[in-house]
């Protein structure tokens, strides 16, 4: 993948950053520049936004078989999250307790190294989830460490980046 | 229901398939992607009797060459390896992921429905087994969103994966109805001496098979293929007086979101939905007229939306009515994938489109051998891409063309 390609998606992939169009209030994620529900009485009213970073999982996956880049995390977990704003996403779900995982579990986006462009390329970092513990689902194990399991050591040098995305309380 | 008349088309002239053929589908090592196709196309030729100075344009089907062989501008290539670079002709490659094969087929029908082209070649191709299987792994995801679903982690099976979960969880659909799709379908399999896999399997086999994606294991995923499939296609003033035409009586293609999240349903394919009522529409059929069908079956779940979206049977009965073999040889639907479908036949992305037409031609013609349906008159092809962002239903029937 190319260098240029990553650099262009930064805010959609590291900032939750989504579309409300101004006619229906509808919420887009990735941001569109055009509303399917409004269509033409759209243009120029899609309003950039920021998710608020909470979901549930609407369905979810154990991969076996990696996408390029999570060979290191077979088997990972792959969930469709359903964002209190409107949007489904695909993500990640990371750093959680196989029992935690499961329909209608909540999470939250962590920001993270997503992977790279050879050893010394350009590193692409993204957005995944955690289980929250909250009520029924709350387990002590199903608390984030801070750990990154979800690949490669982090190193020191880069820690600043590892920031969770700010959210609206 | 009672089959409406073909109302025969007065403004645009109809497409008939005169000849069609196929490679055996599976690992060619000792063939190259130029082979291949050359291989297909002449067998489509002499099939059809149709000489290379009659072509009038050629299409070609296939998904993504350049990653897999290195390299893009096919279509005249193809051409060249059957000789015919001297024609001139026009020679155009079509993509559409997995479904590359129907949609370039679909492009042959509608350039002779158009009145420009008496004589049309289809062929669709791909060699899968030159990198390796997880680079072709990768490759084949490509046809999903690339940067909000394969990024971020998912592959198309960990996609189909989930769309398995929601229709267990939404209409009982259990891990045995999905692996009798893979049974079935090897059963079938076994009787085609060009399928990929020509080995009976039970339901124990696909159940201890290794996970890809809970809960898809490896037996309920079309596996990695080579081959090529080619059909020659003709105005009815070519086609005139041959016994062994068939009609493509109807055409539907249809779209959707690219990535699985932004649909509204999870646990059907509108893309298909849209295409069989095209091509159903065009050709005034309802399901319950077709013998027989081949449905894309890239997972043993995409049978079961297949045969529910193409309505063969009710939303969520489709595990069900595999598991009491309604949709094989001797059930009361037509019979699904007689082939082996894209599980045992194997998937070659560009040429499964193409492939599903030559079975089906076989068929209507009685030349299907072992696995001949029974007084076909009338068969369907379904080819998707992706998750199903696209989708491409054929209408084909058994036909005299006057002379």
């Amino acid at each position: 993948m190319s260098v240029p390609r990553f650099w262009r998606e930064i805010p959609q992939r590291y900032n939750l950053q989504a579309a409300k169009c101004g006619a229906c209030e509808g919420v887009y994620f990735p941001p569109r520049e055009v509303c399917p529900a409004c269509r033409r009485a759209s243009i120029g009213k899609m309003a950039p936004m920021r998710l608020s970073g909470v979901g549930t999982i609407v369905e979810w996956t154990r991969v076996h078989k990696p996408a390029p880049g999570y060979e290191m995390q077979v088997p990972y977990t792959v969930a469709l999250i359903q964002a209190p704003e409107g949007p489904l996403l695909t993500g990640q779900v990371v750093d959680s307790a196989s029992e935690a995982i499961h329909v209608g579990a909540h999470v939250r986006s962590v920001f993270r190294r997503v992977g790279q462009d050879g050893e010394a390329g350009v590193i692409h970092y993204g957005t995944k989830w955690v289980v929250e513990a909250r009520g029924a689902e709350a387990r002590s194990d199903a608390v984030p460490t801070g750990k990154a399991t979800d690949g490669k050591r982090r190193k020191g040098r880069n820690k600043a980046l590892f920031q969770p995305p700010v959210r609206s309380p | 229901m009672a089959r409406k008349p073909h109302v025969p088309r007065k403004v645009l002239p109809e497409a008939f398939v005169l000849g069609a053929s196929h490679t055996r589908f599976g690992e060619a090592w000792e063939k190259s992607y130029r082979d291949l196709m050359t291989e297909a196309g002449l067998g489509a030729l002499k099939d059809a009797r149709i000489a290379g100075d009659e072509i009038d344009a050629v299409f070609v089907g296939t998904m993504s060459t350049g990653k897999l062989v290195g390299q893009e501008h096919v279509a005249p290539l193809l051409l060249d390896g059957a000789g015919l670079a001297d024609r001139h002709i026009p020679a155009t490659r079509v993509e559409a992921a997995g479904a590359s094969g129907a949609v370039a087929f679909r492009q042959g029908v509608n350039l002779i429905r158009s009145g420009s082209a008496d004589v049309v070649v289809v062929g669709g191709i791909e060699k899968m087994t030159d990198v390796s299987d997880a680079d072709a792994q990768a490759i084949a995801s490509a046809g999903i969103d690339q940067e909000w679903e394969h990024f971020v982690g998912a592959t198309e099976t960990a996609l189909w994966a989930m769309m398995a979960k929601r229709h267990m969880a939404a209409f009982g659909t259990t891990r045995e109805q999905l692996a009798a799709v893979a049974v079935k379908n090897h059963a079938h399999g076994a009787k085609n001496p060009l399928a990929q896999f020509r080995r009976a399997i039970d339901e124990a086999a696909v159940l201890r098979a290794p996970l890809i994606a809970d809960p898809l294991g490896m037996f309920d995923c079309a596996p990695i293929s080579d081959g090529a499939a080619c059909v020659v296609l003709a105005s009815a003033k070519i086609a005139a007086g041959r016994a062994d035409a068939v009609r493509v009586s109807g055409s539907g293609m249809a779209s959707d979101s690219l990535a699985l999240h932004s649909r509204p349903s999870l646990t059907s394919l509108a893309a298909t939905e849209h295409a069989a009522r095209r091509a159903y529409a065009e050709a005034g059929i309802s399901p319950a007229d077709v013998q027989l069908a081949e449905v894309h079956d890239g997972t043993t779940l995409g049978e079961l939306l297949a045969i529910e979206d193409l309505g063969f049977v009710k939303k969520g009965q489709g595990g069900p009515a595999t598991a009491k073999g309604r949709t094989t040889f001797g059930g009361d639907l037509a019979v699904i994938n007689p082939s082996g479908g894209l599980k045992a036949r194997g998937h070659p992305a560009g040429a499964t489109g193409i492939a599903q037409v030559c079975e089906v031609v076989w068929h209507l013609r009685g030349q299907a051998g072992e696995r001949q349906v029974k007084d076909a008159r009338i068969g369907i092809t379904h080819n998707t891409g992706g998750t199903g962002a696209t989708a491409v239903v054929h209408v084909l029937e058994k036909t005299e063309v006057p002379e």
